[in-house]
């Protein structure tokens, strides 16, 4: 029997297009039977850096924002990790975003991660 | 405007104000994009459209200008700012556009049909028959196009004018399609597939000779899982332009989804071929050889899209595991090496290194 790993790799790629997910911006790759997911993770819609506050009521406002679209993100991160995994042939699934990773099992930005760590 | 003709199911003429919620919608929302990305000439293409459908034309106008402005080369800007320009009657800026275009690219067929049509609505016959000959010359499929509306006799134009009248009738319909198209595009993202294809599908019956059309719907089948139409819309695209690469890696991946993985890596191979510098298609050239048992192929596809990106990480990955495969622990640990020098915290892969230094003394 062969391979699969292009077969995997086709079936990941049609998961992304059909999701809200920016997938110009992801690199697929397989490697028998293990899905990697790497470059920036965006969501369609979602601009990181399209708030800003004029006043202190204003940064409230924005914080909750900022606050909903992360969650969304990490939601949308959590599902399409389920999803890949679902992919018929798929043993594992190694994400390697340069703004997201996968801490203790939660979702979060890579500066979020780094300001907890220790010694940053 | 002496014989000026309205053809088709939407024609040029007078395009309805208002427009559907629909195109309103996305009008916004693509407004709003290009104010965030207002150096993309994409979208202010996109947004030309939409005001076109809108009847606003003088924002058209606008957008179409400001999408020529970051690229001056963007045909289809260029000829959406013409018919916009035929649109609004200003036929001398329109000439003077068009004609400039073609001065650029003289073998653009599409063009010199525009042109033709064009010179036919405002009576200058001479100069319409000159293109139109020409679009021909270029293009055989619009010698079909002038047979069928009668004014194309005996491998020449006919001289009268009655015929001439029949050539302008010929529907100058490319802005309405390509709004169709990218229509279907923004909502099969937005994850709407029945209604995306039914604006593509629009598109076609406008102009179905346009080959991007059917790559666009072959793309929505493949996003839905239907494999054979998109099969079939990408078969489609390719005969229609043979040098497409991304409809060759697009109908690899089709087919790659349907599990028929040698249909797939005849195709992915005809990508690479056409795009030898697309790292990416040779990283999937080489899944494909890796997937067929042939490691010696799937190795020298890595090692040139390497050579293309050496900080790509997924084909530097697949490299050192298709050496150790081999046994060759050496390389592999070298292919592993390096990639911790770009990313020193991929834990995957320091794994894989202290595995190899276990297993074996090099």
């Amino acid at each position: 029997m062969l391979n699969q790993d292009f077969v995997i790799q086709s079936n990941v790629r049609r998961l992304l297009v059909r999701s809200s997910i920016d997938y110009t911006r992801i690199d697929i790759g397989t490697v028998r039977g293990v899905v990697y997911l790497g470059g920036v993770f965006r969501m369609s819609g979602i601009n990181p850096n399209r708030h800003e506050a004029r006043d202190e009521s204003a940064m409230k406002d924005v914080a909750t924002f900022v606050k909903r679209q992360h969650e969304m993100v990490a939601r949308t991160l959590s599902t399409l990790e389920r999803r890949v995994k679902g992919v018929p042939g798929v043993l594992d699934v190694v994400f390697q975003f340069s703004n997201w990773k996968k801490e203790k099992g939660q979702w979060v930005t890579v500066k979020e991660a780094e300001r907890k760590e220790p010694g940053h | 405007m002496g014989h000026c003709q309205r053809g088709g199911k939407e024609g040029t003429g007078t395009l309805r104000a208002g427009g559907s919620i629909l195109y309103q919608r996305i009008f916004r929302e693509i407004e709003r994009s290009v104010q965030l990305h207002p150096g993309y000439a994409d979208l202010h293409n996109q947004l030309g459209l939409l005001s076109m459908k809108l009847g606003r034309l003088k924002k058209a106008e606008n957008a179409f200008r400001q999408a020529l402005r970051l690229n001056p080369n963007y045909r289809e800007a260029t000829l959406n700012l013409g018919l916009l320009y035929v649109e609004m009657r200003r036929f001398k800026q329109g000439e003077q556009l068009l004609l400039a275009a073609v001065k650029k690219v003289p073998g653009d067929g599409l063009l010199r049909h525009i042109l033709g049509v064009f010179f036919l609505q405002t009576g200058r016959q001479k100069a319409a028959v000159r293109h139109i000959r020409k679009a021909i010359q270029l293009d055989s499929r619009y010698a079909e196009l002038y047979r069928r509306s009668g004014a194309w006799k005996r491998g020449t134009v006919c001289h009268d004018r009655k015929s001439e009248e029949r050539i302008g009738r010929i529907p100058l319909n490319y802005h309405h399609a390509h709004l169709h198209s990218f229509v279907g595009l923004y909502l099969s993202r937005e994850g709407r597939p029945r209604r995306a294809i039914r604006e593509i599908r629009k598109a076609l019956e406008l102009k179905s000779d346009e080959w991007l059309f059917h790559a666009h719907l072959g793309f929505v089948y493949y996003q839905e899982g239907h494999y054979r139409k998109a099969v079939q819309e990408y078969t489609r695209t390719l005969k229609m332009n043979p040098s497409y690469g991304m409809g060759f890696a697009n109908l690899s991946y089709v087919y790659g989804a349907m599990g028929r993985t040698r249909e797939a890596l005849k195709h992915m191979k005809r990508a690479v071929t056409i795009n030898p510098r697309f790292a990416d298609l040779r990283y999937n050239l080489a899944l494909l050889y890796s997937d067929h048992r042939r490691p010696r192929e799937a190795v020298a596809e890595l090692k040139k899209a390497l050579r293309i990106n050496p900080n790509y990480i997924l084909a530097r990955i697949y490299l050192g595991v298709l050496f150790e495969e081999q046994m060759r622990w050496k390389e592999a640990r070298r292919e592993y090496e390096k990639i911790l020098r770009i990313t020193p915290e991929d834990t995957h892969v320091r794994q894989r290194l202290e595995r190899i230094s276990r297993t074996v003394r090099i």
